[in-house]
């Protein structure tokens, strides 16, 4: 099932009700990504981003336009995983019993959860914390034991919400690796929303600069950068700064206030 | 030294030296007769012989177990009852409104008040009738004495705060926690007993922690009422009566442990859940 469309949207739109009355969210956006991709979403604060991740997951419907995920309508299945911006582990499970989750509402017996489950763990390189709480865990082991139990199931679209934010630079830069080797290793398709350019660039095969109010796309391109990608290289930091030009004229165009 | 314990072991110690000495100047001034109360040593004589039938009306230990035996039974209906309730008004908009003018209407009924109303209902039968066991109608024993009109009142009085408890467990739940259950793939069923329950449990322990003290209290109140031959409650009453103050006060001791032991169990069976909960974030 490789090939073909993952994800495509066509003018779509969102807005909330606040008590400062309607508020545009997003769009129109318009966005299409092939299987097997690395789509970074990158935007200021406040331009969407997790709207359209919620979108994308069924999790809210758009007021106007149409997604069609994994070439159906989206919708919340079991295709898809999600990682929000806080870990949101259950306090009262254990790492290894967070993991085991959505094995367990998938029916998996025990034998098989528990050593799936401990494969995930080692994957996100938490060994030895299996039967911890997450009360005993850094914000670091947080994040990589919800990553660890969003890939347990081996989703075809996984749907990252700044999942890295909180984290400091190094515990970042070394999750954002193993995300990668995860993503080459398994050739699933993932969305990644965040609002630090050097991590999207460290980390896309596609590319999409969202500005804010209403989000919309302003920038979209490949990144033609090798598979091993050095942080120092010319044509890295030539990227970087030319997003990071981009974003600069959206703040000006914009305004302080956005 | 912990927080929110200022003065630390001196001054629980300290705590604990006021009413010995209290004891200790009571017993003093009462060991030599004379007095209206039995010095404490005459009360310790009777706990510490509980089986003895002091007044032929049954000992110590056969009252407290016939007053527990009633809070249980009316206990395990008041949570049977009330945990379901409580769940549905939590979970549902439609049920909270449906329930919440029933419960609001009821909850300041205070169960003793509804004690004569109940024994006319249930016409003083015991469990032993209801089971069909009339044979045992004359006899002392713990089915006899387990009166529905009594058991209904405990029901009554432990049920609403199961219910309050467990609604304001289910609604606590953080919504970030069943959004990420259902995305991670989880049905309604898995989602309300895997994610919904387990949240609740805290509040739920702190309602039935509330619900079985005042069961605890009602019990002692409604068996001092005329009607009831049994039970601590009488005995506190029946001794008063006798003025055998020794065995009132071993009531008053023994009522006032076995209250702190209730709500002490359950407050340490509720404390893993609540751990977990609070140390969250």
């Amino acid at each position: 099932m490789r090939g073909g469309a993952a994800l495509r949207l066509e003018g779509v739109e969102k807005a909330y009700r606040t008590s400062a009355g309607r508020v545009r969210a997003l769009g129109p956006v318009d966005l299409e990504l092939s299987r097997g991709r690395f789509l970074c979403v990158l935007g200021p604060t406040g331009c969407g981003k997790t709207t359209l991740l919620r979108l994308i997951a069924g999790l809210e419907q758009p007021d106007a336009g149409r997604i069609r995920v994994l070439g159906g309508v989206p919708e919340v299945t079991r295709r898809i995983g999600y990682v929000f911006q806080q870990a949101a582990l259950f306090p009262w499970l254990t790492v290894s019993e967070n993991v085991q989750f959505p094995l367990r509402a998938r029916g998996v017996g025990s034998g098989e959860r528990r050593s799936r489950a401990a494969e995930m763990i080692g994957l996100v390189g938490l060994e030895g914390f299996g039967s911890s709480y997450p009360h005993e865990l850094s914000g670091g082991m947080q994040q990589r034991t919800a990553l660890a139990r969003a890939l347990v199931v081996d989703p075809e679209l996984l749907l990252l919400d700044e999942p890295f934010g909180s984290l400091d630079l190094r515990t970042g830069q070394e999750l954002q690796e193993r995300l990668r080797d995860i993503w080459k290793r398994r050739g699933s398709t993932l969305v990644f929303v965040t609002h630090r350019i050097e991590e999207a660039v460290y980390l896309a095969s596609d590319l999409v600069v969202l500005g804010h109010r209403p989000g919309r796309v302003v920038r979209s391109q490949e990144v033609d950068l090798p598979p091993e990608r050095d942080r120092l290289s010319e044509e890295f930091t030539e990227l970087l700064v030319s997003l990071r030009r981009t974003f600069e004229e959206l703040v000006m165009e914009e305004g302080p206030e956005g | 030294m912990r927080p929110g314990d200022p003065f630390g072991r001196p001054g629980r110690l300290l705590g604990l030296l006021i009413p010995l000495l209290l004891l200790v100047w009571w017993q003093l001034s009462a060991g030599g007769g004379g007095t209206v109360l039995p010095p404490p040593s005459k009360v310790l004589q009777v706990l510490l012989h509980p089986g003895r039938d002091l007044l032929a009306s049954g000992s110590i230990l056969w009252s407290v177990s016939v007053s527990i035996s009633r809070i249980v039974l009316g206990f395990i209906c008041a949570v049977a009852a009330g945990v379901p309730v409580g769940l549905a008004m939590g979970g549902s908009r439609f049920y909270r409104r449906l329930l919440s003018v029933i419960v609001e209407m009821a909850r300041p009924l205070s169960a003793i008040a509804l004690l004569p109303l109940s024994m006319i209902i249930f016409r003083g039968d015991s469990l032993a009738d209801l089971m069909g066991l009339r044979s045992l109608r004359y006899g002392r024993h713990i089915l006899n004495e387990l009166g529905l009109g009594m058991v209904f009142i405990l029901f009554w009085g432990g049920v609403f705060p199961v219910i309050l408890g467990t609604m304001q467990g289910v609604r606590s739940v953080r919504r970030m926690h069943l959004e990420v259950a259902r995305v991670l793939g989880a049905s309604r069923l898995h989602r309300f007993l895997h994610v919904m329950v387990p949240s609740a449990l805290p509040d739920i322990f702190h309602g039935l922690r509330l619900g079985i003290g005042r069961c605890w209290m009602v019990i002692i109140a409604a068996e001092m009422l005329p009607g009831t031959n049994s039970g601590i409650g009488y005995l506190l009453r029946y001794s008063y009566q006798l003025s055998r103050y020794d065995v009132m006060l071993a009531c008053v001791v023994v009522i006032a442990v076995i209250g702190a032991f209730f709500s002490k169990g359950l407050e340490a069976l509720g404390e893993r859940s609540l751990l977990l909960r609070s140390r969250e974030r």
